[in-house]
């Protein structure tokens, strides 16, 4: 497997990663990211932006 | 070393606070909610002089420290919790010239809080216009206070304001009236209790449900120091305290405050007689949106084709610079096609956001909220739920989030279970790119046909949200109403800076808070589109040479062919062609399927999903509006994107409740999964059935 490969593996995972954490689990995704308070999609700072 | 300062701009609503807050901070603010509720926050930082920050928080609009509302509470908490860490060094409350008397009912009491508070005369240019003149000296002696008379407008005044802010410490704190002198002996009783606290500030806490650190209300109720009142007794000692405020307040402006009746010029009242009309109010509400949407197509035209090029371009220079590999295909075919999806829709959506910017800073935004309550009343619902309707044109979620102040819970189910049938941002990429590939780039009765369809498409969104009202509320019962009170503020010329940090705000969320999602989205469909689980799949180049061996296909033939079948014989593949059989009677093929599904995340990754899987299967890096239009149904050889097909996504997108993110805040709301999937059984139900009559209709 050439490293090209291994990256686009790497980039799906992180990808699918990101839609399971901002759809199921947002507060771990907020903590991850580092933003303060509970943000998230829909969750009570939401700005409405998605 | 700098040091840091907090700020808190109060004042009643349309005092020009945001004005003040921009021109204070620039562009160097954020915007987010309170936690726990819908109420913006807005703060930003702002350099004075001596190398002081002030730290500028934005409070929401209000008219007394009497709150009644979620928003005044936030102002009242912060001005008492001096633990907050917001809690401001200096007050700025903000009043407009032409309402002084009633903006310096909320100021007395700031003052009165002893929280060193300066005065804004905000709107100076009006005065001239209204026959109004200041004596600012004798106004400042007798509020114990500095005043900066400012004009956002002609962009006076705020250097003086912030020479203020910096010299907060030189402000007096003398309190404006004597809180004891309602009743001595109630009060005198209420300081022996609590002798180090400010008397004001406690008379706070006992009329207000605050949260309040140090000293709660239960504590003060349950002192057996003082003599306690009942809830009677204290209402009329606010209506005393009120009283007293005003009549104060009058001494000081009668000889500070000067209106030259004579001089004084207005349009407003016949303005207002026309915007408000029972009748000509509608016409011009809905010559004003045709113009909208007739501009938002004429306009955007040139730099929505100037974007789809740019990132074909890209993409296919990506695909020649690149080394060849798979992230390089990733890159070309998913990672800038997907993104391109977003970023074609730029100036559509920053067009829009435009025109309501300069709405709503004209004052007619607060016309229309009028009018629409005399329709909303007629289906059942009343005026609290205009609001959250007509924020939902931007965003489902804050809109159902922005029903928490409406009173009876049935009419606020109501509300939150049409909310998004209102068009939305999200929906507006749809609509431009289906619109723009099926209806004809033609004039009707001198207007933009395309326009036209997208205006309608909005009018259809909005009856449908109010008929479901008004069939909703004959199967609940509503009794209660709730009332609703808005108030008109003065028209205005938009002021430019606002408008463009509104633009620009409104924007960004809109792609950087899709793009992100959009992005991960066209990376997994990019790996199902070009992976699949079986040898047809594998061994694709070798089948599909054998099968065409006979035909004198040119390499480009050949090459586009082992694409579609590899396409076809892919995850997603499968998967689309699982679907297909209840998505045909639509009109739709599989690859249409995908997009649909994928939309469930945020509509508008309706597009990007298409751009990619057209992407992938394509030889040629070409437009995304190009790839669609080319698309062709293999049975019928006819387009994919014809009237028929057309015509039912626009219905399946503006009924169905696509947006994973409002089922989620539904529940929240509603407390249970139950409400939330009523609303996506029904939606998407009615949804597929008026797509599926549209469709079968017109093909």
């Amino acid at each position: 497997m050439d490293i090209q490969t291994i990256l686009v593996y790497i980039i799906v995972l992180l990808a699918f990663g990101y839609l399971v954490l901002k759809y199921a689990f947002p507060k771990v995704l907020a903590t991850i990211l580092g933003k303060k308070g509970n943000s998230s999609c829909g969750g009570s700072d939401c700005n409405g932006c998605h | 070393m700098s040091k840091q300062i907090n700020v808190a701009l109060i004042g009643n609503p349309n005092t020009g606070k945001t004005s003040i807050f921009n021109a204070l901070t620039g562009l160097n603010q954020r915007v987010g909610n309170y936690p726990g509720i819908t109420v913006e926050k807005k703060e930003g930082v702002c350099k004075l002089s001596r190398g002081i920050k002030a730290h500028i928080i934005d409070l929401p609009g209000t008219y007394s420290l009497n709150a009644t509302s979620l928003d005044e509470n936030i102002v009242i908490e912060l001005l008492l919790n001096k633990n907050d860490k917001n809690h401001p060094d200096v007050a700025v409350v903000i009043s407009d010239v032409e309402n002084l008397k009633r903006n310096l009912l909320l100021f007395t009491q700031i003052k009165d809080l002893k929280i060193p508070a300066i005065l804004v005369i905000n709107m100076a240019d009006r005065m001239k216009r209204k026959g109004i003149s200041l004596d600012i000296e004798l106004l400042e002696k007798e509020l114990h206070t500095k005043i900066a008379v400012i004009s956002t407008r002609k962009n006076t005044g705020i250097d003086k304001l912030k020479e203020l802010i910096t010299n907060y410490k030189e402000l007096p704190t003398q309190q404006c009236i004597d809180i004891n002198s309602i009743d001595p002996e109630y009060f005198g009783g209420l300081q022996n209790a609590f002798a180090n606290q400010n008397l004001y500030k406690l008379w706070i806490v006992i009329t207000q449900d605050v949260n309040f650190v140090n000293l709660d209300r239960k504590l003060v109720d349950d002192t057996s120091a003082f003599s306690t009142k009942s809830e009677s007794e204290l209402k009329k000692m606010q209506h005393q305290e009120t009283v007293k405020r005003y009549q104060f307040i009058n001494k000081v402006l009668q000889n500070g405050y000067i209106v030259d009746a004579a001089s004084a010029k207005g349009l407003r009242a016949s303005f207002d007689r026309v915007l408000t009309h029972k009748v000509w109010g509608y016409v011009v509400f809905f010559l004003i949106m045709l113009l909208i949407f007739q501009a938002i197509y004429d306009w955007s035209n040139y730099p929505m084709d100037f974007i789809d090029g740019l990132f074909a371009n890209f993409s296919e220079w990506a695909s020649n610079t690149l080394p060849p590999g798979t992230l390089t295909d990733l890159i070309a075919d998913g990672v800038i096609p997907g993104l391109g999806g977003i970023v074609i829709f730029i100036p559509q959506i920053a067009f829009l956001f435009l025109f309501i910017a300069i709405l709503e800073e004209s004052g007619y935004m607060s016309r229309v909220v009028f009018l629409m309550d005399k329709i909303m009343r007629k289906f059942g619902l009343s005026g609290k739920s205009v609001v959250p309707l007509i924020s939902g044109t931007a965003c489902a979620i804050p809109a159902v989030m922005a029903t928490r102040n409406i009173d009876n819970w049935k009419e606020r189910l109501i509300t939150i279970l049409v909310t998004p049938f209102v068009t939305c941002a999200a929906r507006l990429p749809v609509y431009l790119i289906i619109i723009a590939l099926v209806i004809p780039d033609q004039k009707f009765l001198g207007m933009n046909l395309q326009g036209l369809t997208l205006m309608a498409m909005y009018i259809l969104g909005f009856l449908t949200a109010i008929f479901s009202a008004w069939a909703l509320n004959k199967v609940l019962r509503v009794k209660g109403r709730s009332f609703f009170v808005v108030e008109m503020p003065n028209y205005k010329v938009p002021l430019l800076k606002n408008v463009a940090i509104t633009v620009l705000e409104k924007t960004k969320s809109f792609v950087f808070g899709a793009g992100k999602i959009i992005l991960a989205i066209s990376i997994i469909l990019w790996f199902l589109a070009t992976n699949g689980p079986r040898d047809t799949f594998h061994n694709a180049t070798s089948i599909v040479t054998s099968q065409v061996e006979n035909q004198n296909l040119t390499e480009e033939e050949l090459a586009t062919q082992i694409n579609s079948y590899k396409l076809r014989n892919s995850y997603i593949g499968i998967a689309g062609h699982a679907i297909e059989p209840v998505i045909t009677p639509l009109g739709y093929d599989w690859k249409i399927g995908i997009a649909l599904i994928s939309s469930f995340a945020a509509r508008e990754v309706f597009v990007g999903t298409l751009a990619t899987i057209y992407s992938v299967g394509s030889e040629e890096e070409d437009t995304i509006k190009n790839r669609m239009a080319q698309e062709i149904n293999p049975e019928t050889g006819q387009p994919v994107f014809n009237l028929a097909t057309g015509i039912s996504l626009l219905l399946f997108y503006a009924f169905a409740m696509q947006c994973m993110s409002t089922i989620a805040i539904v529940k929240r709301e509603t407390n249970g999964w139950k409400w939330p999937m009523y609303q996506l059984v029904f939606m998407t139900g009615f949804a597929y059935i008026t797509a599926l009559i549209a469709y079968q209709l017109l093909k």
